[in-house]
């Protein structure tokens, strides 16, 4: 347990690391990053106050040192253009990106599962072959797109729900739904396959020869087996539902994380981009963390192999 | 003869690889097929639904906020679509490939430290990790598949990685190692030929996400820039006439469906036949 507890966890720190460098230098890399933060057409004068106002005439290594300290600080700068910290920024839209995600995961375990139990218990009736196409259109269908006919058929045509905003309650349904869909599909088809599996196994022979029936099988011994490769895509799925997010908001006007980013890159704002992708990036490390160690909690075959 | 392509490629599949082929022409004929110029304006003629005729031409999928013909300009888009999607994947794939191999070389600390590069570049959520280096490089075509290469190498790297050091210790590596071969001569010759299959399988299941990503950047201002068509960009643009004019969002959007679902399930094909379930 402790060995594999701790090469993993050394690891996500590693990866942690690695991730805000590549970050901070990505910037510094690609040429002066102040010019990132002026408008067009500003002065020499007005770059060089800036430069040394934000501390960019200092040696590269202080500079990564400083903002390493910051970062340890919850200290993720101030908004140029808003002039108050990143930090109190995203926390205010922060909410708003996590109440869209928690519905379009509720929706895609609720749609999506059941779904994939399905198409693996009646692998031939017709409602599993159009399962099949569901599942192959919904890893292709870009979001964007969706989004849009969504709006155009559910808030343009029918008139049933809002378009875009925050306002209402309801407000939250097409972007959700949106959202979910590519999860969906990835729940239906794990699930599919990880029923199937199990169902060929000869317990489950066994419990039918003894005559249970099918039904009783799969809710009573099946779905537990079969439910440790849905939990840990889980943990995956709920980083691409946050960073899929950033697509899904600026189509619906949501004002979350990622509208904020797209405005912020539109604006020049850096330090703003900087932090949701740091952000981004942190919770899909931490996810993964804890898909590996739920895994291995549950399947104790992964975690002697982690441990030669 | 018809067997032989049967078992290469089953009848199921046929649908799909016609969509690929079709717009993979659209996309070589562009210039001789559009029926229009993509980028000519006609103010008399903006947001007339599909089929319309304004002064002898005709708008077969109507036109868009400019008076631009909509089909002209996703024959064209076709072109950003593909080229994009091409170029990213063939850097990302010979830049991946060589790091893996290299890496399971050299084993030791260039090893390692290949490694844990492309696991810490693999752990940013790829669509952030796109916006943040567009947004510092700047949008533009060839940046945009400099960020896409840059993105996706690591997926490459990982499968160069895991096959070569199973080869390393064949005999036949071995072998030619000890009667004097060069590294890359190793690497090129005995090697590259042996891990091909899976890399492919990356390819062409990398391949419908290039396309994914282009678009998504594009829709969103941050990649190929007007008046360029781009089938992202004029989604983009549609969004805003979505009630009056509805075309310009839908037929972009099922063009990239088509493709993505395509090469997806050719990919899936690929995938199988390369591991030998079929």
């Amino acid at each position: 347990m402790s060995v594999f507890l701790i090469r993993r966890l050394v690891q996500a720190a590693v990866s942690l690391l690695g991730v805000t460098a590549l970050i901070f230098f990505l910037q510094r890399l690609a040429g002066d990053p102040v010019l990132l933060m002026v408008p067009e057409g500003a002065t020499q004068q007005s770059i060089d106050a800036l430069r040394s106002q934000l501390g960019f005439d200092r040696p590269v290594h202080v500079q990564f040192a400083e903002y390493m300290t910051g970062l340890m600080q919850l200290d993720f700068g101030r908004s140029i253009i808003q002039n108050v910290p990143v930090a109190d920024i995203v926390a205010s839209r922060l909410p708003h990106t996590i109440r869209l995600a928690a519905v379009a995961l509720v929706l895609a375990l609720g749609v999506g599962v059941p779904l994939g139990v399905f198409m693996a218990v009646r692998r031939n009736h017709p409602l599993s072959r159009l399962g099949m196409g569901f599942v192959l259109a919904g890893q292709s269908l870009p979001t964007f797109w969706s989004g849009i006919l969504l709006i155009l058929i559910f808030a343009v045509w029918l008139g049933w729900l809002p378009s875009s905003g925050a306002r209402q309650t309801s407000s939250v349904i097409l972007p959700a739904i949106c959202l979910s869909l590519l999860s969906m599909a990835t729940f239906a088809r794990v699930a599919r396959t990880a029923v199937l599996d199990e169902l060929g196994k000869p317990y489950v022979r066994a419990a039918r020869a003894k005559g249970l029936p099918l039904g009783r099988v799969v809710t009573r011994h099946v779905l537990r087996n079969s439910a440790i490769p849905v939990i840990s895509i889980a943990a995956l799925e709920i980083a691409n539902l946050l960073s899929g997010a950033v697509i899904v908001e600026t189509v619906f006007a949501w004002p979350g994380l990622g509208q904020l980013t797209i405005q912020s890159i539109a604006a020049r704002d850096f330090p703003i981009v900087q932090a949701v992708v740091l952000l981004g990036a942190f919770v899909s490390i931490f996810l993964n963390l804890a898909a590996d160690l739920l895994y291995s909690a549950v399947d104790p075959r992964i975690r002697l192999e982690g441990g030669k | 003869m018809t067997a032989a392509l049967k078992r290469w490629m089953p009848p199921r599949l046929w649908p799909f690889f016609a969509i690929v082929v079709l717009l993979v022409l659209a996309a070589l004929l562009a210039p001789w097929i559009a029926p229009r110029d993509p980028n000519v304006q006609n103010l008399l003629g903006r947001l007339r639904a599909p089929g319309t005729e304004v002064r002898d031409v005709t708008y077969l999928l109507g036109s868009d906020e400019l008076g631009r013909d909509l089909l002209s300009r996703l024959i064209h888009g076709a072109r950003v679509s593909l080229m994009v999607a091409a170029l990213s994947v063939v850097v990302s794939g010979v830049v991946g490939t060589a790091l893996g191999m290299i890496a399971a070389w050299y084993r030791g600390v260039v090893g390692m430290i290949i490694m844990r590069v492309v696991d810490i570049v693999l752990s940013v959520p790829a669509i952030l990790l796109a916006i943040i280096t567009v947004a510092i490089l700047g949008p533009g075509l060839f940046n945009v598949v400099a960020v896409l290469a840059f993105t996706r190498w690591p997926r490459y790297a990982r499968v160069a990685y895991g096959q070569t050091l199973s080869l390393l210790n064949l005999p036949y590596v071995r072998l030619s190692r000890f009667m004097g071969a060069s590294t890359p001569r190793v690497l090129i010759r005995h090697i590259l030929p042996n891990i091909i299959g899976p890399i492919m399988v990356v390819v062409t299941l990398e391949f419908g996400l290039m396309v994914l990503f282009e678009a998504g950047l594009s829709f969103l201002g941050l990649g190929v820039q007007p008046p360029t068509p781009s089938w992202g960009a004029i989604l983009s643009a549609g969004r805003n006439y979505v009630t009056t004019a509805w075309w310009i969002a839908v037929f972009p959007g099922v063009l990239l469906f088509l493709l993505i679902l395509s090469v997806n399930v050719l990919g899936d094909h690929v995938r199988d036949v390369v591991e030998g379930r079929r």
